[in-house]
């Protein structure tokens, strides 16, 4: 009874310091297993059109609707994150290999080779990531595959400049320093000492990222540098849909709904992280 | 039997009373300003040069050339020129200018000035000319032998070969006349200090903005209904319909087509439907595989569902399609209406003999514009239907032409509007010469010299029996070639205020629009 009563105060102790954070995780989780599931969940495929039911609204057939082409408004919602989201996991993902790697390298050897690549990560930097993303696109072409390379190519410097920033702090922790003196390689010390010490602020950081890099995916299928016209994509799907703003308000109103609900949530999420792996904000927490 | 009378009477008085009222109330009415919401504005109103559409709807309103078009029943109607006559030959033109006008900044409309107008594209030494002003092209320069002024108010041109269109080319908005004055005050800045002789006069201009036009009172037919017009410039639909709506623009072509039915019920606004004057057609670059196969123009042409491209991707805005040639246009052919039709197992045949591995992948090129989007889905689809697989590539305007221009397109959609009511404004796609750039890519035809000279012969000939005999050759022709394939003849909606009355439906559907005769009720 006591150990039952310990829990659920805990329980509830956890619940008012990360209630927000909580609902942010179930949401995004809940977008993400519905997305994954996508062909299994969605009611109608959703490139099928209905030409005689066109703008069609909510209703119990068609819950968001239809669209200038008769398809489902819903299926094309569940099955259009997924553009979205593989193209940003994908490009934080890279981003945080890279980045970390380039922030080791700089931070922990030092000298011309940290200021060559931090002078570049400046340069970076100096572009607003949006432009720099649409930049890479236009060069390479369009295509999500392109797109997820530009996000992530764009997310580089902030994981460089963080990782660097950390591993220039841990290189004079005791337990570095002792390593060292004990002959420990520097592969030993940055694998076993540096790497799983610094993930923390990293992580929080990916999550940062990765709700810049769903709205950055979204406005870049928007402005139509990702997915193909007409497949199914929550950035498409809002610019096919802003013409209709006034006659068919459901064509873009749901998925940009979506884009905003899903962004929001991993903001939420990345919240309760920072909050949780963040020794100083957990001690003067609960 | 006195108390029927007065009761007769009475009826009688108000009956008259009553049509009185209702005549008064079509009467058209002078004042107001006609605020008009256009998808683009220029930064000059050069008509050397294309300034979009907004630009041409200015000129249009301000300027006027020798004679005007008639949309409605073709041919050319008085302009500057009250009269005129066409030697037997169909070499020599005498136009016989009104007297009396004069340009908007006071300077008299005369033969001397016309002629100076004219020669402005052919003329180094005129203080506004400015190399390469590709527009003038159109006027047919290049077959001019003379152009004299031979007294205060007659012009003679002498053309080297007959030319069925020449009279009508004075019509388009390169072929206003510009005063003199103008062009020796401002050189070759005239086209931001443009005055001409038409209906409306500008007032003030904010390049890529809007054009406030001031109601010319000295206008030879008379000064138009409204005080001003503002052309303004918006930018996308979705803006444009926001304005019509909320009252700030009166009238605009360039709203969403899939508002229609919701305006349609609205008490303020009115849509009216336009002429079908413009052709919608996927071009196939025949110079390139895999489109050098006529088999698979074939396939495509069949593989389109017309009715369902109309009906959805154009929300029943277009007439079902015969041949690059419309219903108004001399020599159409109805009997292309029979080739242009849905079969998609002819398709599916058709591909099966072609011998090609299915599906065929193919790209269809598009501008991210308007209703091309959503046409481009459902060409798409039909093509995927039966057996080929489609890549959508979306473009804007800038990179859909020069795709085009490059050969790099294996299919593409577009339109052709027609700014003078004669088949040789859509015929002329199919000449010889700039057929490289052109989207059909057509000088690797088969056929393309036999379809260079029914276009030669087409504009060639003045006699209009010849010319119609010549164009229903050529639109069989092409439809055997099919380096087009037709969706349809785009009815436009044009959508007005309730308050804007007598809208011209016929040349405003090919985008020139004509405001000398719209008045304002309030």
């Amino acid at each position: 009874m006591q150990a039952e009563k310990t829990t659920s105060a805990r329980f509830a102790a956890f619940w008012r310091r990360y209630d927000i954070a909580l609902v942010g995780s179930a949401v995004f989780g809940f977008i993400l297993f519905i997305t994954l599931l996508a062909p299994a969940v969605a009611p109608y495929d959703p490139m099928a059109r209905d030409i005689k039911n066109r703008f069609a609204g909510p209703s119990v057939e068609n819950a968001f609707g239809t669209d200038q082409l008769g398809r489902d408004v819903f299926s094309r919602v569940i099955h259009g994150g997924r553009p979205i989201l593989s193209a940003s996991f994908s490009a934080v993902l890279c981003a945080l290999a890279i980045g970390t790697a380039i922030g080791i390298a700089g931070g922990y050897l030092r000298g011309w080779l940290d200021t060559s690549l931090m002078r570049l990560m400046d340069v970076m930097l100096s572009f607003p990531s949006i432009l720099l993303a649409i930049l890479i696109v236009a060069t390479l072409g369009v295509g999500l595959l392109n797109v997820t390379v530009a996000i992530g190519f764009a997310m580089v410097p902030v994981f460089a400049r963080l990782a660097r920033s950390i591993v220039i702090t841990l290189v004079f922790e005791e337990y570095v320093l002792a390593a060292c003196s004990l002959g420990a390689s520097d592969r030993h010390i940055v694998w076993k000492h540096i790497l799983p010490n610094m993930m923390p602020p990293i992580i929080v950081q990916a999550s940062a990222m990765l709700a810049v890099a769903i709205g950055t995916a979204s406005a870049l299928n928007f402005i139509g540098l990702g997915v193909e016209p007409g497949r199914p994509d929550w950035g498409m799907m809002v610019a096919e849909g802003q013409r209709l703003i006034f006659d068919a308000p459901h064509v873009p109103l749901f998925p940009g709904l979506v884009i905003t609900i899903t962004v929001l949530s991993v903001n939420y999420m990345g919240d309760g992280l920072r909050d949780h792996l963040d020794p100083k904000l957990r001690r003067q927490g609960v | 039997m006195n108390r029927l009378r007065t009761l007769s009477a009475i009826l009688l008085l108000g009956l008259l009373l009553l049509s009185l009222g209702a005549a008064s109330a079509q009467d058209p009415q002078y004042g107001g300003t006609l605020v008009f919401g256009a998808e683009s504005m220029g930064d000059s109103f050069d008509i050397g040069f294309w300034h979009g559409f907004g630009g041409v709807h200015v000129i249009d309103s301000i300027g006027e050339g020798l004679v005007r078009a008639d949309f409605e029943n073709g041919g050319a109607l008085p302009g500057l020129a009250e009269s005129w006559e066409i030697s037997d030959d169909g070499l020599v033109y005498t136009f016989h200018i009104r007297e009396g006008m004069s340009f908007h900044d006071g300077e008299p409309v005369t033969a001397a000035a016309i002629v100076r107008s004219m020669k402005r594209p052919v003329n180094p030494e005129d203080p506004s000319y400015i190399d390469g002003m590709y527009m003038y092209g159109n006027q047919g320069a290049s077959n001019w032998e003379s152009l004299e002024a031979v007294d205060e108010h007659t012009v003679v041109l002498t053309l080297m070969q007959p030319n069925a269109t020449q009279l009508l080319v004075f019509s388009r908005p390169d072929g206003i006349i510009i005063s003199p004055k103008a062009m020796d005050e401002y050189g070759t800045e005239v086209g931001l200090n443009m005055s001409a002789a038409g209906p409306f006069k500008i007032e003030r201009f904010v390049p890529g903005q809007e054009a406030v036009l001031a109601a010319n009172e000295d206008y030879w037919a008379g000064r138009p209904y409204v005080d001003r017009i503002v052309i303004r410039a918006f930018p996308d639909e979705a803006a444009i319909l926001a304005a019509l709506e909320a009252g700030e623009i009166d009238m605009t072509l360039y709203a969403p087509f899939t508002s229609v039915p919701r305006l349609q019920s609205s008490e303020h606004i009115r849509v009216e439907v336009g002429a079908p004057l413009v052709d919608l057609f996927v071009g196939a670059n025949v110079a390139k595989e895999p489109f050098d196969n006529l088999t698979l123009r074939q396939a495509v042409n069949y593989a389109l569902d017309r009715e369902t491209l109309i009906e959805a991707g154009l929300n029943g805005f277009a007439e079902m399609p015969a041949s690059l040639l419309g219903p108004l246009d001399l020599g159409f052919d109805e009997g292309g209406r029979e080739i242009s039709v849905y079969d998609p197992e002819r398709a599916k045949a058709l591909l099966a003999e072609s011998g090609l591995d299915m599906p065929l992948a193919i790209e269809v090129a598009y501008e991210n514009n308007r209703f091309w989007p959503q046409l481009a889905e459902l060409i798409a689809a039909d093509l995927e239907a039966v057996g080929f697989d489609v890549t959508l590539d979306r473009l804007d305007a800038g990179s859909f032409w020069g795709k085009v221009g490059d050969g790099e397109t294996q299919l593409s959609l577009n339109q052709r509007s027609t700014f003078v009511p004669d088949p040789h404004d859509k015929a002329i796609l199919m000449a010889r010469a700039g057929a490289e750039g052109s989207q059909t890519q057509h000088q690797a035809l088969e056929a393309v010299d036999e379809i260079d000279a029914l276009v030669t012969a087409g504009i060639s000939t003045v006699d209009a029996m010849k010319r119609e005999a010549i164009y229903k050759e050529f639109q069989a022709l092409m439809l055997e070639q099919l380096p087009y394939i037709y969706i349809g003849y785009l009815t436009p909606p044009i959508f007005v205020n309730a308050r804007v009355q007598n809208v011209e439906t016929f040349g405003t559907a090919g985008g020139r629009i004509n405001l000398r005769e719209v008045w304002l009720s309030e």
